[in-house]
Parts: C-alpha cells; structure tokens; sequence
C-alpha cells in the first residue's frame, strides 16, 4: 500500500528566500477564500497567490528558521509548488520523502493542489485522506511547529498538511482556541462519536430493524414496527433511498451556493420526506435515523474526510443489507484493518492511538490543560516505519 | 534483512496483543468447564490458575531473553536437538491449524444460531478469514497497530458488561468452600490454564520484534493482568447469578449471566447481544494471531518467505473448508476440550522444559 518513491526526479527543488517574495506582494492584494466558519482564532486566510501565501506564512516566523523548497512541476504549464518547514522541528527522512515525491510527479500542468495531493498521498485508493487541506495561515503555522511541513502551490488558494493522522483531520481551530481546555475535550469526543455515528448509524439500524430484531428494546421495538406498518419497501431499500436522497440534496446545496440554492435544497428535501411518509412510502423512524446521520457527518470538518465518511456508511449499509449485525462487524474490522495498515508519509495514521503514544493524547483525544501549544513524539519519530 | 529487525515496536505494545488476541468466545464458556470439574471452588482454580500465570509469564520471557534476536522456531534445534526439534515443530503447526479449524467452526456455528440462520456458514467463514489474511499479511507493525485499535472497543465493553453483573450475586452460592476437597480445585486450573493458547506464542515468537525487549515484562504481566481480571469477574459472576446447578445445564454461562442485568429506565435490554462486536472482534484477532503463527513459522522453517502472502491465503481458505469434516458442534465441543488439555503441552509443558534444557545445559545466545 504504501508508495515506493524512486529517485526519478523530474522536478527540481531550489531553495528561496523569504525577502524575494514579500516584494512582489504590495501588488498582489486580492480577495482570500473562505468555505469554512470558525467562531474564535484568525480570520486570515490562503488566497491564490503563492506570493501572498508565503508572505502570510512568513510574516508569523520572524526569526524562526523557515525553510522554503521551490518546485516547478508541469512540462507544457509548469506552476510552482513550495514545500515549507522548519529545520529544527521536521523530521528530515519525513521532509526527503516528501521533496522526493514532489521531484517525481509527471504531469502537463497542475490545476489546483489536489493534483499535487493525490501524486504525492501514500495510497491514492484509500477513501481516508493523508493530508490535510488547510486554508488558514495560522492552521500551516501550528502544523510547521508540530513538525510536519506545509506545501503550497501556485494558483491555489489552500495549503496541504503533511503528514496528516486521522485525528489531525478531526481537530478544528476552536480545539486550540477554546478558552477552557474541558469544553474543547468534550466537543472533541463528541466529534469522535459523531464520526462514529456518521459512518455507521444506518447500516445499524438496518441490521437491528432486519435482521436482529431481539437488540431493541421492547418498547422501541413496537414503536418503529408501528410506524412501519403499511410502508412498502423493506428497510434496507428504504435506507438506501432515503441516504440517497440525503447526497442528492447534499450536492444540490453544493451546486448553488447562494441563498437562493440553500432555500432550494430545504424546500425539496422537506417535500420529498413530508409527502413520502404522508403517502406511507417511507417510514418516520428512517427519516430520524438519516437525519442524524447527516448531522453527525457535518461535525466532521475536515470535506475530504467528510467524503470518507459518506462513501464507507454505504459500504456499512450494504454490509448489513446482506449480513446482519455479523455484517456491521465486519465492516467495522475491514475498516480498522484498512486504518491500520493506512500510513501517511511514513507515519500511522492511527496514531498517537496506534501505535499508543501517551504524549500524543493531550491535544488529539482530548485537549490538555496547556498554556504553550501542544507538543508530542507522532511527527518525530526515530525511523520512518 | 531479517523481518524482526526491520520492524521493532515498543514493548508497551505487547499488553494490548495479549489482552485482544488471549480474549474470544472462550471466557463465556470457561466457567461451564471449570464448575464441571472444581463446582462452587471454581473461582479458586482461576485464583491460584493466576499466580501459576503470572509465574509461566516469567518463565516465558526468561525462556525468549535467552535468545534475544531469534524467535521458537529459530532456536528449537539448539534447544531440542535435530530429531527432536523437528518432532515439537511439526506438532505445534499441527497444535495451531487444529486451532485454525476448530475456532472457525465454532465462530461460525455460534453464529449461525444468533445471526445468520439462512446463510451458508462458508460465507461468514470465508470473510473471517480473509480479513485475517489481508491484516496478517502487512506484517506484525499492522498487527500490533490493530490490537491497539481494537482494545477499546473490547476490552471496556467486557469489564462494563461483567462489572454490571457483580450487584446480582448471591454470595451463598459460593459456601461451603472446599467442599470436594482441592483436587478438584487442581484440576480446574488446568481447564483456565488452557485460554492460554496463543500468549506462547505472543511472547516467543514476537519477542525480537521488540525493541527493548529487556522491559517487555511489565506490559506483558499488566496484559494477563487484565484477562486474569475478566476471567475471574466471569468465574465469580457466573456461580454467583447463576448457581453451579444451572452452569452445568448451559452451553454458554457467560452469556446467561449477563442476561440478568437491568437498568431501570436504560434503553437497553438484553446486555449480552451488545457484546456481539467485542466477542466479534476477540474471535476474529484471536485467529488472525494464529494464522500469522502458523504461516510466519512454517515459513520460516522451510524457507518460504519469499511465498509468505500466497501461503497464508491458501491457509485461510484452507481453514474454513476443513472444517466441513467436523459433522456437528457436539464434536466441535468434543474436540476442542481434547484440544484445551492439549495446549498445556505445547504452551506451558515444553516451554518450561526448553527453559530447563537451557538453564541446565547453559544454551542460549545471552545467558540471563
């Protein structure tokens, strides 16, 4: 699985320096991209020009010791690709990996940093990201004090985190920020189980509804059996339908970002769900369950993990469609296993988890007590596994 | 390079492969068979089954730090000599793929009564193995990584689960002690030594995996630690809820006992079904560990690691359709306590020996 860098350089690093770019940038001002909304912590964000980027990246390491790589990488429209970190933090077999995998990527032009992650990630055919995509400054600041390194690419208005762990992709900036250290544990674990919930819920429930009716508890029982009662469909098609109606309204929302398309989408999901139970067509408890599902799978903030996510609930479902609650095991062990053979440039995705690495714990399961940002051994290890 | 060198994990690790590979479906029906033979006493066989533990967890490690860098089947000729090293290895692969078969029997005839009535029991078979293959077959970092993973999930759920039993106890189901005397007692140690099976396995074979060995000892007595805790909160919460009376009349104890737990106003009944994952889980790394046993060493007996992915698929599938010469789950009962009175020798008879051998004769490449 994972990917065999060989020294077949095509793209050229050459080192920079951070006066060259600042000069340019007096004339480069433009509007930054914002997907995403943070309650505390910086506004600044990433824009398009590489220049600014570094420049932004630049201007929160005064005197620290920041080292700028720069690629170019496209034979008929090359862009220019920064690999960014600081010497005396990155674990440099991590960083020579990297370099190497950047030094390798064959294509015409890059697009957008996505190219670049999906040339350089360890196993493109895993649903789970192996880098993070961060659009704020001070997001690609921590990172670098963690030890991991900070690539930008011309054009693009985000960064990419690498190495990334599963549980670097579940943090968010109120995590850090978050005045009371107890309140960001409890919303990190309930994200946790969100995550949980998001991947599983209904393939769950259609293993207890289908196959192993003895789990609910009795009263529950005669409640979903009640409002099942003259629906036509059995439940794991009713499931399918409903999850499937979920992403259709989901990309809906995505397609017409405006107002207007948000006003849209509610109408035509509250349409189709009112009328569908009215008519008897689906039943109240599936409706419940998808939602929670679909709620659940919003507190993960990561959108590439969030992809994950939609992607292995259908495999969950299909799963117990055919299995049961047998099938739910096993899902859930393919997919630990698939965690943990998942490494991200030479790091466990799982960890500081597995391998358990107790220094990592305070500000990945839960956020320590902490008056200096968090620091532990997951991005410096001795040897790259 | 040789495998164990290239890989070194950290000796906490081995708590944690212990603890998810040692627990399956055996601690619910451990305590039907030690009532069977110790009655009321059982909890005393699990007492002193425990020192005796803790004791064989020394004589293990004392055995492995002999040979630091080599793993059971790289130094049993020197132990054992040619003829007979031969003899011991061939019998421990046999030990284990009778394990192979008979565990995947049994896994999928117990699933087959609570889940899934109307479906070949080749296919959960089939997709037990083959995840175990796949997990294996990356090597023992994977492994090590998934026990990890997994120990949450199984671990906690057990001890919640048995710990939520203790309040339904009868205490008087356990007087008078010693009513039959100690043998029985003695004999019943020896049904708790047999869950055992892979733990020799766990500390000889991954011994040089480690990369401070010298400090694997503290993790490993924690890992038994634990399984002895589980083993005895079952033992006691069995005789304690259910009576020896009504242990001897059910096939599977540990599950009954847990059918006694209620929490007013809790949205759960039926306690003993949330245990499916956890049980699912202990059955599934319990054989993926001794598949990996099985194909690491016969492959690195004769020579066949370049063939090491092939040979633990076709062992796998090869697991799963030998169990059709088992005709019922009477036999597969039958066979698996000749089995249980098996592992004393091969896991803690011919260690002990080997460690005699060694003392004895001074082998070893570091004479501890």
């Amino acid at each position: 699985m994972e990917k065999k860098t060989e020294n077949n350089s095509i793209n050229t690093a050459k080192e920079i320096s951070l006066e060259d770019v600042r000069l340019e940038v007096q004339v480069m001002e433009e509007a930054p991209s914002d997907d995403q909304q943070y309650t505390r912590g910086p506004k600044e964000r990433f824009s398009g020009n590489l220049n600014l980027n570094l420049t932004r990246l630049g201007e929160r390491f005064k005197g620290a010791e920041l080292k700028l790589e720069q690629f170019e990488v496209g034979s008929i429209a090359p862009k220019k690709v920064v690999l960014a970190y600081l010497k005396e933090r990155a674990n440099p077999e991590i960083v020579r990996e990297i370099r190497q995998r950047i030094s390798a990527i064959r294509a015409v032009t890059l697009l957008d940093i996505s190219f670049v992650e999906r040339n350089i990630e360890d196993s493109p055919l895993s649903p789970f990201p192996q880098a993070e995509v961060c659009q704020r400054p001070d997001g690609a600041e921590a990172a670098l004090f963690q030890g991991r390194t900070v690539i930008l690419c011309e054009g693009s208005p985000q960064a990419l985190l690498a190495p990334a762990t599963f549980f670097d992709l579940l943090d968010t900036p109120e995590d850090v920020y978050s005045r009371w250290f107890l309140a960001a544990s409890f919303f990190r674990i309930a994200r946790f189980i969100m995550f949980i919930f998001a991947v599983s819920l209904p393939g769950f429930y259609i293993a207890l509804t289908s196959f192993n009716t003895g789990f609910i508890p009795t009263h529950l029982a005669f409640l979903i059996a009640g409002s099942r009662e003259g629906t036509p469909f059995p439940v794991y098609f009713e499931a399918f339908l409903i999850m499937g109606v979920v992403e259709a309204v989901r990309m809906m929302m995505v397609r017409l970002p405006t107002q207007l398309g948000a006003t849209i989408a509610l109408f035509s999901g509250l349409a189709l769900i009112g009328t569908g139970i009215v008519a008897k067509i689906i039943s109240i408890p599936m409706v419940i369950i998808a939602t929670l599902t679909m709620i659940s799978s919003f507190a993960i903030a990561n959108n590439d993990l969030r992809e994950a996510v939609r992607l292995l609930q259908f495999f969950t479902m299909l799963m117990t469609s055919i299995f049961g609650l047998f099938g739910f095991a096993i899902a859930f062990i393919y997919i630990a296993i698939h965690m943990s053979v998942l490494k991200s440039f030479g790091i466990a995705y799982m960890s500081p988890l597995a391998p358990l690495e107790g220094s990592g714990l305070g500000h990945t399961i839960v956020r320590e007590n902490t008056e200096m940002m968090a620091q532990d051994e997951t991005y410096k290890p001795i040897t790259v596994e | 390079m040789r495998e164990h060198v290239k890989e070194t994990i950290d000796p906490k690790v081995i708590a944690s492969i212990l603890m998810v590979g040692i627990v399956e479906f055996e601690i619910f029906t451990i305590p039907r068979k030690i009532v069977e033979v110790a009655g009321r006493d059982a909890w005393l066989s699990v007492l002193l089954g425990g020192v005796i533990l803790f004791a064989v967890v020394f004589m293990l490690i004392a055995l492995a730090k002999r040979f630091p860098q080599r793993n059971m089947f790289e130094y049993a000729f020197d132990v054992w000599g040619k003829p007979l090293g031969w003899i011991i290895i061939i019998g421990t692969f046999l030990y284990w793929a009778v394990f192979l078969v008979m565990a995947l029997n049994e896994f999928s005839w117990i699933n087959q009564i609570l889940f899934l009535r109307n479906v070949p029991v080749i296919i959960p078979k089939l997709l037990m193995a083959l995840g175990a293959a796949a997990l294996i077959s990356y090597g023992f970092a994977v492994l090590a990584r998934f026990s990890q993973l997994m120990l949450f999930f199984m671990i906690i759920p057990f001890l919640g689960v048995f710990i939520l039993t203790l309040p339904n106890i009868y205490w008087g189901n356990f007087f008078p002690v010693l009513e039959n005397g100690f043998i029985p007692v003695l004999e019943g140690i020896i049904y708790f030594m047999s869950i055992f099976q892979c733990m020799t396995g766990i500390i000889l074979i991954f011994y040089p995996f480690f990369n401070r060995s010298a400090s694997l000892l503290k993790p490993a007595l924690f890992g038994m630690g634990v399984i002895f805790v589980l083993t005895m909160l079952e033992t006691v919460g069995a005789i304690g809820v259910l009576g020896i009376e009504n242990i001897n009349e059910s096939a599977w104890p540990g599950v009954d006992t847990i059918t006694v737990i209620e929490l007013p106003g809790f949205p759960v009944e039926r306690f003993e079904l949330w245990l499916t994952l956890p049980w699912i889980i202990g059955i599934f790394a319990t054989w993926a560990l001794t598949l990996y046993f099985l194909t690491y060493g016969f492959t690195q007996v004769f020579h066949l690691t370049a063939q090491r992915k092939a040979i633990i698929y076709m062992a796998a599938v090869g697991a799963c359709f030998f169990g059709y010469i088992i005709p019922n789950y009477s036999y597969v009962i039958m066979i698996r306590d000749i089995f249980s009175l098996s592992s004393i020798v091969f896991v803690f008879i011919l260690p002990a020996l080997a460690l005699l051998i060694c003392t004895l004769m001074k082998k070893g490449d570091s004479r501890v």
